[in-house]
């Protein structure tokens, strides 16, 4: 059973995240443990700490502190309450504790939590290499289902944690079937990036396509190069000169007004 | 069917604090409140302080607080403060409250406050100091005061009967105007006052789409369009923000029918002015609206990017093209008397629309931007009687 309940809080982003920290005997030997938990609670500022990290509880304090602290709490462990209770590790009560206590989209049988047990060794691994954090598990929670294909194809393409957080930023604004519309053998994350950034923002992709078409069709001076960029809002040519004398800027600018007549 | 809005809005809980409960404000809540249990407190609220979810923010909406405001209440526009990167208009603020009980999904109050509920100041009479003092030092200037920025204007006033107060100080302003903003229909409460016709009555429109799929909990379109009717047939002005422009597949069509509507409906001379602005918002906003309002919200799917100041905003050539259209129909619709201005936007934006990035220079518009007085950042409280 569980031994040990900790509430915890920590900031990030500026927001105050509320925790619930389990600890078992049975799973600290676990990766799960080892490799996710306990990273996530260095630097935590544990409620109700003694000389452990986590406190000792029984049901009547679990219960009270759920209370005082009025959840929904944000638990950032990767598994299900019911995949604990089904494998002996929560008590009757503390479930039901739980499943009274904790926003019952949380809560097991939801698409909400990442299932660790359904994950591959690899995955496993990949996961706990990656270390990502809470934020970027709330936003791979947001994928439901479809964390499944993502992990996978973050995997096969041997993503970095920068581009995979580029891509929850872009996953995290469309709907589950959007999600899914990437084409699968894309072989670079950049060019997934591109993907989803074409299904996110159809109107502004087909825009800057034909802004560079149209640098293509213009004649522009030799010694220099011009391409189209968006930056932020902004949107235009991004150019590199190489000037030997000054009549060479007039003909630039001259191409550049022919550009945007 | 017209949807109006409530004119005594719902709330789950109430609370007054204790040296509040003789204010007129308070004895009006416990009146139009009377089947409710009010708490009365000392000090804060007991809930979190600090950043919101969007689950405590939509309940902060659900309660009331009044209590004093303990700070200034007059201040500028925070639009002036970002002088450098956006054009703005020398508005004054005057913050009689904060939150809003309506549900806009693009309000930039949810980035914006982290505050248990919905407060109404008690201490109105010393807002009405401040800019009494406020008065004797620039009453001879253009001042223009919105009590609109962080509270809808209109939203609470049955409550409040703060307009009436307002209206009545504005009488001995003749210089400055008043500016109520809403979203609302809700103006019976003052519309028979005798006013120094100095007072402007302003709502933020969209196209009918739009408030629809956006606005929740406000006054439709047409409720709105009838409140306006009303108020200018009593000899308030009215003004309209056209704000935030929201792009949609067809949004030429749907902003001409607007601005034909408001150029049909009203006269130049009746209307004080028109702002327009586009979509924009923080970036921690994102979360938040995306969680309250789900991903179809033409707001959270709106293809916006960073801009210069950090906020989010529609691709400038798409926003440029947005602004300038809506500014066309007025002058083709209306004409070159209909006085139309870009709210929170960059110089270049004006540029593209007005030739030039100094409104000073666009005729109509010299009075809103020209430079005033300062507001001094603590008016003396003790220098003058009520």
């Amino acid at each position: 059973m569980i031994t040990s309940v900790a509430l915890a809080t920590m900031v990030e982003n500026s927001r105050i995240q509320n925790c619930l920290a389990l600890n078992h005997p049975a799973l600290r030997e676990t990766e799960l443990i080892k490799g996710i938990a306990l990273p996530k609670w260095a630097g935590l500022h544990v409620y109700r700490s003694r000389s452990e990290r986590v406190y000792e509880i029984n049901d009547t304090e679990l219960s009270e502190i759920l209370r005082e602290k009025n959840p929904p709490l944000n638990p950032v462990l990767i598994f299900h309450w019911s995949d604990l209770f089904n494998q002996g590790l929560l008590l009757e009560s503390q479930f039901h504790l739980l499943k009274t206590f904790i926003d019952p989209k949380l809560i097991a049988d939801q698409p909400h939590f990442i299932s660790w047990k359904s994950l591959t060794t690899d995955q496993k691994s990949w996961v706990v290499e990656k270390d990502f954090s809470l934020t970027e598990w709330e936003s791979m929670r947001g994928l439901g289902e479809n964390f499944l294909f993502w992990i996978k194809i973050w995997i096969e393409t041997r993503a970095t944690r920068q581009e995979v957080r580029e891509m929850l930023g872009i996953l995290r604004d469309l709907t589950p079937e959007e999600q899914l519309r990437v084409t699968r053998g894309t072989e670079k994350p950049a060019g997934l990036i591109q993907e989803l950034q074409k299904i996110r923002y159809p109107q502004a992709t087909e825009k800057n396509r034909q802004w560079q078409q149209k640098v293509k069709s213009i004649s522009w001076p030799k010694q220099g190069s011009v391409q189209w960029v968006q930056r932020g809002d902004l949107t235009g040519l991004d150019l590199k000169l190489f000037v030997t004398h000054p009549d060479q800027i007039s003909k630039w600018q001259n191409s550049i007004e022919d550009f945007f007549k | 069917m017209i949807r109006q809005s409530p004119q005594i809005p719902q709330f789950e809980e109430i609370y007054i604090d204790h040296t509040a409960l003789d204010s007129e404000v308070a004895k009006r809540v416990k009146s139009l409140y009377s089947s409710m249990n009010i708490q009365v407190t000392q000090g804060d609220l007991p809930f979190d302080r600090g950043a919101m979810s969007a689950q405590e923010f939509s309940t902060s909406k659900r309660r009331l607080w009044v209590r004093p405001f303990p700070g200034q209440f007059y201040k500028r526009c925070p639009g002036a403060t970002q002088k450098k990167a956006l054009t703005c208009c020398n508005y004054t603020i005057l913050n009689l409250g904060s939150q809003c009980t309506y549900n806009c999904s693009y309000c930039y109050l949810q980035s914006y406050l982290n505050l248990p509920a919905v407060q109404i100041y008690s201490n109105i009479d010393q807002a009405l100091h401040e800019m009494k003092q406020m008065h004797e030092q620039s009453g001879h200037q253009p001042f223009r005061v919105g009590t609109g920025e962080v509270i809808d204007s209109l939203g609470l006033d049955f409550v409040t009967l703060y307009s009436h107060r307002l209206i009545d100080f504005f009488r001995s302003a003749p210089h400055w105007t008043l500016e109520f903003k809403t979203k609302s229909d809700l103006v019976d409460q003052f519309i028979d006052l005798p006013h120094g016709g100095n007072v402007v009555v302003s709502w933020s429109i969209n196209p009918a789409k739009i408030v629809d799929s956006e606005d929740h909990g406000t006054a439709c379109l047409e409720a709105r369009l009838q409140a306006a009717r009303k108020v200018r047939d009593k000899g308030f002005q009215v003004a309209f923000h056209i704000d935030p422009m929201i792009y949609v597949p067809d949004w030429k069509d749907q902003y001409k029918d607007l601005v034909k509507t408001l150029t049909s409906q009203f006269q130049a001379k009746d209307v004080h002015v028109i702002s327009v602005g586009s979509l924009r918002f923080q970036p921690e906003q994102k979360a938040m609206m995306r969680e309250r309002f789900g991903l179809n919200s033409l707001v959270v799917k709106a293809e916006t990017f960073p801009s210069a100041g950090g906020k989010y905003r529609y691709e400038h050539r798409l926003r440029e093209e947005m602004l300038s259209f809506v500014r066309k129909q007025f002058l083709e619709l209306g004409g070159p008397e209909w006085k139309v201005f870009f709210c929170m936007e960059t110089p270049e934006t004006w540029i593209q629309s007005f030739q030039t990035p100094n409104p000073q220079h666009v005729p109509g518009l010299k009075d809103f931007f020209r430079p005033l007085a300062p507001i001094p950042e603590a008016i003396d409280l003790n220098s003058s009687s009520l």
